[in-house]
């Protein structure tokens, strides 16, 4: 917790402590009406939840709907009759391709923000220099740069090092992204972990290297899981990158692939939905296995 | 720290902290410093190939400045901007206070809200398109349906709507990743405070002004702040929704300098706006280190 | 690990995703590499490259390469930043003189004088290709745009054939509007890009107006027409956001009675479970101009080619009269009519096709866009004022007005 934050709480806990005797009356009232209560709570978050996910749930209603039924007024909330031509199209106009493509990108920013980043952030945390604050800011100001600023002059850099029309273009661009991010989250990540055993390990002759994989790195897992899942996500999501400095359709990510199709589609909304369905699943379904991580990461309250 | 603060662990810790820093001074200042020289330069598609580009001043500064498009689309990246930030953080905060209640099957509402975080600009962009399609959009079904309207709204093919539209999509996908934010900030506060605050009489209002909000007034600020340089900066979203139409209605800053370089190949003058988004983001930030910054120590 | 090894292993992992893609498609010198936008089925190119590979081995190849339409023009830009530009671009007919004028593309001159067929081609697309007097390339084919629409909706309605006049063309998107709730009368592309400036200026010019004099009576009672199929929601408020395959599409599915595009959208009426034509786009009574927009592309060999000889030997072999015969001719439904007026002519070859035929009966009235070399600025302000007057933000009138004094500097 922020240190002024903390001292506020403390004197006005201070204040409140009188009133401990009427607390366990409270509990028990309290206890009584939890139930009814909590069953009130699930409806509600039902129906807040479900409100929310209609446009993801509407993708994949669209998406088994046959070319008629996906204009049909008013519109059937199942699809009727249910059709898979959508998803056979999808699947096999080169949506693995782009899926393969998009992972690639994405597990590949994430790789190098995290390397990078670890160490930058760490650096950042340790240091005892004056000049740290500015190099903070550095990284800050790099964080604001907007996206559409970065690709002509990206374009010109990736093309004197001969890398436009490689995966490495796209990585190091999205890692321009999110480096600076992730540097910013992790040294709040780092100033908080306990250097004690940091420098507990050193006294036993430890290596610095040693010390902060084996030490420094597994203390800061929160927040290299938060770091890890947003430049995946933004990596994996990059359209400007891709459609600017791939212009081989075998290279296009899910994303570039996913605009091209709208044009080429023509109207048929039911096989543009297919797609987009598509190549968000398997980011749906690697979230939903890693949820735990993530969210406890994003919970902890990295961000300030 | 003998080890952590001696001389030799700090020259190590420069090391460390090189690779990383290296990174962003090419791909990130070099960009800038590029930027720069091509504002006060004039490279358009006719003389790309030119070994030597004409340095024209101030000149792209004033076209841009004096442009009558300029005033629309500033109220158009104000519209969008400050329109997504205030429902998402709203929503996202009542959602955020909401789960942090205790009943059953929480934390998988929880992950189910997060969907919507994980799903690129451009998916969302493509999925709300459809929901807003003026004839067959699920949105204008629904509305008509519970009563609100009596006839469909062509979202965003009319100037008057299209920005709300846009605005829509951009609220849905930025909610998840509020209301995790603000759910940190939450997490931080021990159930013992309004515990004590119900007992002292304070109804759940006062509770959450004068408790939560200047309890967790720092994580606030700060998912604020990171709302306004990631949303100043969205393009995807946008071009894939409307092209910043009709006419220039949902065009705003980052979509006026792609179109620029991009559609017309006006480098120089794409340049130039990205330049100016890039100052506004700065005096944002710059206003907001002074009232938030520096306070970690 | 000491931390050599760390290092040198990082170096590793950083240098894998650079060396992913580098490989591959390293073009053999000679070889003629084309970009175009033509998705399969839509074009003949890929099939004359494949005949060229199988009939000229050993000499050299001929590759191609398909490119989104909306994509291409900041690809080649894009080329010619890198130098990794392909030999041959298929260059849409008004762009030619932008890319001509900024030294994009290898001066033909000498070669076609030496070939001496520049006299066989129809004059519109020629000059086309032709900046400051001398050849930038040559037209491969012309297209153009008419009225797709649905027959069995117009019985329903009730209406006795396609609209020859506007006056027929507003009473039959009124009748067919009436039909069902989720049907409208027309769907056309008023997008704001190329497509949207190619759909009016037909109409423009079927009003008696032109691009150098846009706000004139006749410009704005052309903006006002399309103002009105919106306004009276007989087209949809949508059309300013569709593309002419979107809008062909719509006519498909059974949403819409009558839809303006192209041949290359022919594919796309494949699916359709109706009776449908193809008739002229409807003319303004009082004025009697038959116009429609010429499209059509042009082969360009790139200034920065490696292979110019190679890529000439490939156009001509393209553009004799007997290669023209077997791949236009032959190709399914993409519809392309060649920009060589000897060979365009033998009608007979395209009575057989009555599709084709109205295709080629409207593209005698189609007339060229520019050139000009600052086309795309141009044709952004016609855009502007288009979607401006459609989405009731100005009056037609307003609308163009802005948009000529945008276009003053450049005529």
């Amino acid at each position: 917790m922020h240190a002024g934050t903390r001292k506020e709480f403390s004197q006005f806990q201070h204040k409140t402590t009188a009133g401990k005797k009427i607390k366990t009356g409270l509990r028990h009232y309290l206890a009584i009406s939890t139930k009814k209560k909590k069953i009130v709570k699930l409806v509600v978050a039902l129906i807040a939840t479900g409100t929310y996910l209609i446009p993801v749930l509407w993708m994949y209603i669209s998406s088994f709907k046959t070319e008629r039924d996906v204009y049909s007024l008013p519109p059937t909330l199942i699809p009727n009759p249910v059709t898979f031509d959508p998803i056979v199209q999808t699947l096999s106009s080169g949506g693995i391709r782009y899926f393969f493509n998009s992972m690639v990108i994405g597990s590949f920013s994430t790789f190098l923000t995290l390397i990078l980043a670890a160490f930058t952030g760490f650096a950042l945390a340790r240091l005892k220099k004056r000049w740290v604050s500015m190099i903070v800011l550095v990284f800050l100001i790099a964080q604001m740069l907007p996206t559409v600023l970065r690709v002509t002059p990206l374009f010109i850099v990736f093309n004197n090092l001969r890398l436009i029309n490689t995966y490495a273009a796209v990585i190091l661009a999205n890692a321009s992204l999110t480096i600076p991010f992730s540097v910013i989250l992790l040294r709040t990540t780092f100033l908080a972990t306990p250097q004690e055993i940091e420098e507990a390990s050193l006294i036993d002759g430890c290596s610095h290297i040693k010390s902060f994989f084996l030490i420094s790195v597994p203390m800061g897992k929160p927040g290299l899981a938060v770091a890890g899942a947003m430049s995946f996500v933004w990596s994996f999501g990059d359209f400007i990158f891709s459609l600017s400095f791939l212009n081989k359709p075998s290279m296009h990510p899910a994303t570039v692939g996913l605009y091209n199709f709208i044009g080429a589609e023509a109207t048929s909304w039911n096989n543009v939905m297919a797609f987009a369905g598509l190549t968000a699943l398997p980011l749906i379904l690697l979230f939903l296995i890693f949820q735990k991580q993530i969210i406890q990461g994003l919970s902890t309250g990295s961000f300030r | 720290m003998k080890h952590i603060g001696n001389a030799k662990a700090q020259r190590i810790y420069i090391w460390f902290l090189l690779p990383g820093l290296v990174y962003v001074l090419l791909f990130v200042v070099y960009p800038i410093v590029f930027n720069v020289q091509l504002s006060f330069q004039n490279v358009t598609a006719l003389n790309i190939r030119a070994p030597r580009k004409p340095y024209i001043g101030l000149d792209n500064y004033v076209q841009v400045f004096t442009d009558p498009e300029l005033p629309g689309i500033l109220l158009n990246t104000l519209a969008f901007t400050i329109g997504s930030i205030a429902f998402q953080f709203a929503i996202g905060f009542a959602i955020a206070l909401f789960l942090q209640k205790q009943f059953p099957l929480r934390d998988l509402f929880r992950s189910l809200i997060m969907i919507g975080w994980v799903l690129s600009p451009i998916v969302v962009g493509t999925i709300w398109r459809w929901m807003l399609n003026s004839d067959f959009g699920l949105l204008n079904f629904i509305l008509q349906w519970i009563g609100v309207i009596d006839t469909n709204i062509s979202w965003l093919p009319q100037p008057k709507t299209a920005m709300t539209g846009v605005v829509m999509a951009n609220i849905w996908l930025g909610v998840p990743f509020n209301m995790m934010l603000l759910t940190g900030g939450l997490a931080n506060l021990p159930e013992s405070v309004y515990e004590s605050a119900t007992i002292d009489g304070a109804n759940r209002f006062q509770q959450f002004f004068k408790i939560t909000i200047p309890l967790i007034r720092q994580t606030i600020a700060a998912t604020i702040m990171l709302g306004f340089i990631y949303t100043l900066k969205v393009f995807d979203l946008i071009w894939v929704m409307t092209n910043g139409g009709p006419v220039n209605a949902t065009t705003t800053m980052p979509v006026w300098s792609y179109r620029a370089s991009f559609v017309l190949f006006k480098f120089s003058q794409g340049a130039t706006i990205s330049n100016v988004l890039f100052a506004m983001t700065l005096v944002l930030a710059i206003v907001y280190i002074y009232f938030f910054g520096n306070k970690e120590d | 690990m000491n931390k050599k090894h760390f290092i040198g292993m990082l170096l590793i992992l950083l240098l894998i995703p650079c060396t992913i893609g580098a490989a591959g498609q390293k073009a053999v010198e000679g070889d003629v590499v084309i970009w175009h936008p033509f998705p399969e089925q839509t074009h003949f190119i890929q099939q004359a490259a494949n005949s060229w590979n199988e009939e000229n081995l050993g000499t050299f190849n001929v590759t191609t390469r398909f490119i989104p339409f909306a994509d291409l023009k900041r690809e080649i830009a894009q080329s010619l930043v890198t130098g990794e530009v392909p030999d041959i671009y298929m260059v849409d007919n008004p762009d030619h003189a932008s890319f001509a004028a900024a030294g994009a593309f290898y001066d033909l001159t000498a070669w076609i004088k030496k070939w001496g067929q520049a006299n066989q081609y129809f004059p519109g697309p020629w000059n086309s290709t032709i900046w400051e007097g001398k050849n930038y390339g040559i037209p491969v084919d012309s297209n153009t745009i008419l009225l797709y629409y649905n027959k069995d909706a117009f019985k329903r309605a009730g209406i006795a054939g396609p609209p020859g006049t506007w006056t027929e063309l507003l009473d039959a998107a009124n009748k067919l509007n009436a039909l069902d709730p989720n049907f409208r009368g027309i769907a056309f592309s008023a997008i704001r890009s190329e497509e949207g400036t190619f759909q009016f200026l037909p109409f423009l010019q079927q009003a008696g107006g032109s691009v150098d004099a846009i706000n004139s009576t006749n410009g704005v009672v052309a903006l006002s027409l399309w103002t009105e199929l919106v306004q009276k929601g007989y087209a949809s408020p949508e059309v300013i956001n569709i593309t002419q395959n979107e809008a062909v599409g719509l006519l498909a599915s059974g949403n819409v009675g009558m839809a303006i595009s192209g041949p290359w959208s022919l594919g796309l009426m494949k699916d359709a479970d109706f009776e449908w034509g193809l008739s002229l786009l409807p003319i303004k009574e009082d004025v009697g101009v038959r116009s429609s927009a010429m499209g059509g592309y042009n082969m360009a060999i790139m200034a920065d080619s490696k292979s110019p000889g190679n890529s000439w030997e490939f156009i001509k072999w393209l553009q004799t009269p007997e290669n023209i015969r077997r791949f236009y001719w032959d190709f399914l439904g993409g519809a392309r009519i060649p920009s060589r007026a000897d060979v365009a002519n033998e009608a007979d070859k395209w009575v057989q096709n009555p599709q084709l035929k109205v295709f080629i009966e409207q593209l005698q009235f189609a007339k060229p866009r520019g050139p000009h070399p600052e086309w795309p600025s141009i044709s952004n302000a016609i855009q502007i004022a288009i979607q401006k007057s459609l989405t009731g933000q100005a009056t037609p009138q307003a609308a163009l007005d802005e948009a000529a004094k945008t276009l003053e500097k450049f005529f």
